[in-house]
């Protein structure tokens, strides 16, 4: 797993000349200080509960779960990289404040928290919550809804997820219209 | 035959190709191997078939986003990353639009690569013929000038270029869709296959056959087969699909009468008044901003439709006041797209116990079959579309909701099939749909850039309702469940068959090139990229500026050799 300082880093390199020094220190602040203090940046910590969050969602069974192949560090650098500010801010606030003391709870208790925020983020009731009806509870069902798809997203385009969970062909050299499902056939990555 | 007898001097070519896309890719094979020491002029980088396919064999946990585009990337390429056809892996070959601008009038998207093989990389590999009926469409209803070719003149030149090319497809015997030269076709889906039996029992014999490819379904030359891994744009480095760095630029380096100048921007056409002809071109090297000539006896421009404008534009003189060759003030208009991005898809109940094997880089295709005959004219809009689309099945069942060990198990599974298609119209040709220069607004290098003035018209958003509502109609008489129609709207330029700003006609007073794509004003410069086309048509439009390209090659060569240029 790529620690906080690296993925910093290499932001940065990417980011060329557009991150100002103030930038970089509040980033560095929020990796190394206080982390939970600042919206919108991720800590170690935050990748570890999305790690804990995605073997929730697809748990280790016969084949690697999501923390195996850390569906949290790449969560958090898909959002650092690739998403607006709003929409990270969105995901700390459920991991911080919705979450806060998601670590302290059992396992058991881990399962049944995330099982009913993912209950309800899928709910009927929540196309009300999209017309902005609620929105405060709305950032929370959108921000799991980035947290599980880019979870799921992250575990089915990994080694593990693509070799071992579904069936990976590198070179498939023909391709066949109509071929008979065999029994137990997983589906092609 | 023809030889350069002047003694033999720096910058002194028997033809100049300015471009290396797909046309420009053909202009240089074809001028090479008729014994013309040729130099293809390009704008941008190099890129060596195999050797600069930086991405071709990342597997997708390799891509650092694995494939999505960050916010920097967004904001660089805030057009290009729009295509279906961009991605991480991909990036390399699209311009950078902070760094190569221009100026929206009306919305368009104005996709680009610019490199050695242009968008030939990362095209979208569809085929397909124009049947007599398009040629003879603006004679017919007077929209835009006549065409002074028919598709007898032409037929020749396709087979010519599609026994190079390598096209695989089905036989069909439709009048409206000539069938080309074929490899063996791809194999349907049984949804698809299913699909085109309803269809032709329901809709009076409409056909549903496989896409027309340029993917090699058998080794041609030391090309494929293609291995149907699906990551075409990334560029093939089994030569699976044609593109100018697989094929025709290698073709022409293997005369030996190639010269390849990446980084050279043509910024004019140089004319000699007296001799009524162009003499070479003046370019810009991208990389040392210094300016150079070249100079040859012939020309060919395939800068790309919007690219040749600009050069045509740019090159102004006396003898040429509003732009080079454009006595006829046609240079720049009558621009054309293919207006898509409207369809419907259903879900297919059944199948259960079948699935596919491989990563198929096509579709199927839904020849056009409005306006073909009596039977079928429409009294809401003149010309047709076609549709592409295809059906697969799906992975993971269930929906999104869920949590766990069954949840992560419910993923894993072969899912429902599905099946969409999506509609590619024609686009009439308007004057008033045009590109002019801008010399307020200039690019990096100082030069003016395009003010690009688009839209579609009442013909073609008449003919959308149709295009969503067929579309409809034939997944519901296929017995599709959930059947969803679309129509995304996406501006002109979208589709990447942007064509017409340097139209083909018989009259040098309403056109800028005749029959042979030679310039009424300049006979010794041939345009033979998108910029000729009169009409648009419906079919995806390669094939026909290959098949123009090595039409106009051949005439160029017997006018050489009788003097006449």
């Amino acid at each position: 797993m790529m620690n906080r300082r690296e993925a910093m880093k290499r932001v940065a390199v990417i980011l060329g000349g557009s991150l100002t020094i103030s930038t970089i220190t509040v980033f560095q602040q929020g990796c190394q200080r206080s982390p939970e203090r600042m919206p919108g940046v991720f800590s170690d910590e935050d990748a570890d509960l999305l790690n804990i969050i995605g073997d929730i969602i697809l748990p280790p069974t016969d084949t690697p779960g999501a923390a195996a192949v850390d569906t949290g560090g790449f969560a958090v650098k898909m959002l650092e990289d690739c998403y607006s500010e709003e929409a990270r801010t969105k995901v700390t606030t459920l991991l911080r404040e919705t979450l806060l003391d998601f670590k302290d709870l059992t396992t058991d208790e881990q399962v049944q928290k995330i099982t009913e925020i993912d209950g309800l983020a899928y709910s009927e009731n929540e196309n009300k919550v999209d017309n902005g009806e609620e929105t405060e509870e709305g950032d929370k069902w959108e921000a799991y809804k980035m947290i599980k798809e880019l979870t799921l997203f992250g575990f089915f385009t990994s080694e593990p997820g693509m070799t071992e969970v579904l069936e990976y062909v590198e070179i498939p050299g023909r391709f066949e219209g109509c071929v008979e499902l065999k029994p137990g056939q997983k589906a092609w990555a | 035959m023809y030889f350069n007898n002047q003694a033999r001097q720096e910058n002194v070519y028997d033809a100049i190709v300015v471009g290396s896309g797909i046309s420009g890719g053909w202009a240089a094979k074809e001028l090479c191997e008729k014994g013309l020491k040729t130099i293809v002029l390009e704008r941008g980088r190099n890129v060596e078939h195999i050797k600069d396919y930086t991405t071709a064999t990342k597997k997708p946990w390799e891509l650092e986003y694995r494939g999505r585009d960050t916010m920097e990337v967004k904001e660089n390429y805030h057009i290009q990353s729009r295509c279906y056809a961009f991605d991480e892996a991909t990036q390399h070959f699209w311009v950078n639009d902070k760094e190569n601008p221009y100026n929206e009038i009306k919305p368009f998207n104005w996709l680009r690569g610019y490199q050695v093989g242009g968008r030939s990389l990362m095209w979208g590999r569809q085929v397909y013929r124009w049947s007599p009926m398009d040629f003879e469409a603006n004679a017919e209803d007077g929209y835009g000038v006549d065409w002074p070719v028919r598709y007898d003149d032409i037929k020749d030149w396709y087979t010519y270029v599609e026994k190079f090319v390598g096209i695989s497809g089905r036989k069909e015997n439709l009048p409206q869709l000539p069938d080309s030269h074929f490899m063996p076709p791809m194999e349907m889906t049984c949804v698809e296959k299913h699909m085109a039996d309803r269809v032709r029992e329901h809709f009076n014999g409409r056909v549903i056959t496989i896409g027309r490819v340029a993917n090699h379904t058998e080794g041609l030359d030391g090309r494929g087969p293609c291995q149907f891994r699906n990551l075409c744009a990334r560029g093939c480095p089994l030569g699976g699909y044609f593109s100018s760095n697989s094929a025709t630029i290698p073709a022409a380096q293997r005369t030996g009468n190639l010269t390849l100048r990446p980084f050279s921007i043509v910024t004019e056409i140089l004319y000699d008044k007296d001799k009524n002809r162009a003499t070479g071109v003046r370019i810009l090297d991208a990389e040392t901003n210094e300016s150079k000539e070249y100079f040859a006896r012939i020309i060919f421009l395939n800068a790309s439709t919007l690219g040749t404008a600009w050069i045509l534009l740019n090159s102004t003189s006396d003898v040429f006041p509003n732009g080079f060759g454009n006595s006829s003030e046609q240079v720049g208009h009558n621009l054309m797209d293919h207006h898509f991005g409207v369809g419907a898809y259903a879900r297919f109940d059944g199948f259960e116990d079948q699935y596919t094997y491989g990563r198929r880089p096509n579709g199927i295709y839904i020849p056009r079959f409005r306006n073909i005959s009596k039977d079928t004219m429409r009294s809401d809009y003149v010309r047709g579309f076609g549709y592409q689309g295809g059906g697969s099945r799906g992975r993971g069942i269930g929906g999104p909701a869920g949590v766990g060990a069954e949840f992560k198990e419910s993923l894993t599974v072969p899912g429902q099939w599905s099946l969409g298609i999506g509609s590619w119209g024609e686009h009439l040709p308007y004057y008033e749909n045009k590109v002019s220069l801008n010399y307020d607004k200039t690019d990096k290098w100082g030069l003016p850039t395009l003010d690009i003035d688009c839209e579609f018209k009442e013909n073609e958003m008449a003919m959308r309702k149709d295009m969503q509502q067929s579309a409809m109609e034939m997944l519901e008489a296929a017995g599709g469940k959930n059947v969803t129609g679309y129509d995304d709207m996406p501006p002109p330029g979208h589709c990447i068959h942007e064509m017409g700003t340097a139209r083909m006609g018989h009259d040098p007073k309403t056109s800028v090139v005749n029959k042979w794509n030679q310039m009424h004003e300049a006979q010794n410069v041939f345009i033979t990229d998108g910029s000729f086309m009169s009409s648009s048509a419906c079919q995806n439009p390669s094939l026909t500026y290959m098949a123009f390209t090595a039409r106009a090659c051949d005439h160029a060569l017997k006018e050489l050799n009788k003097q006449n240029l």
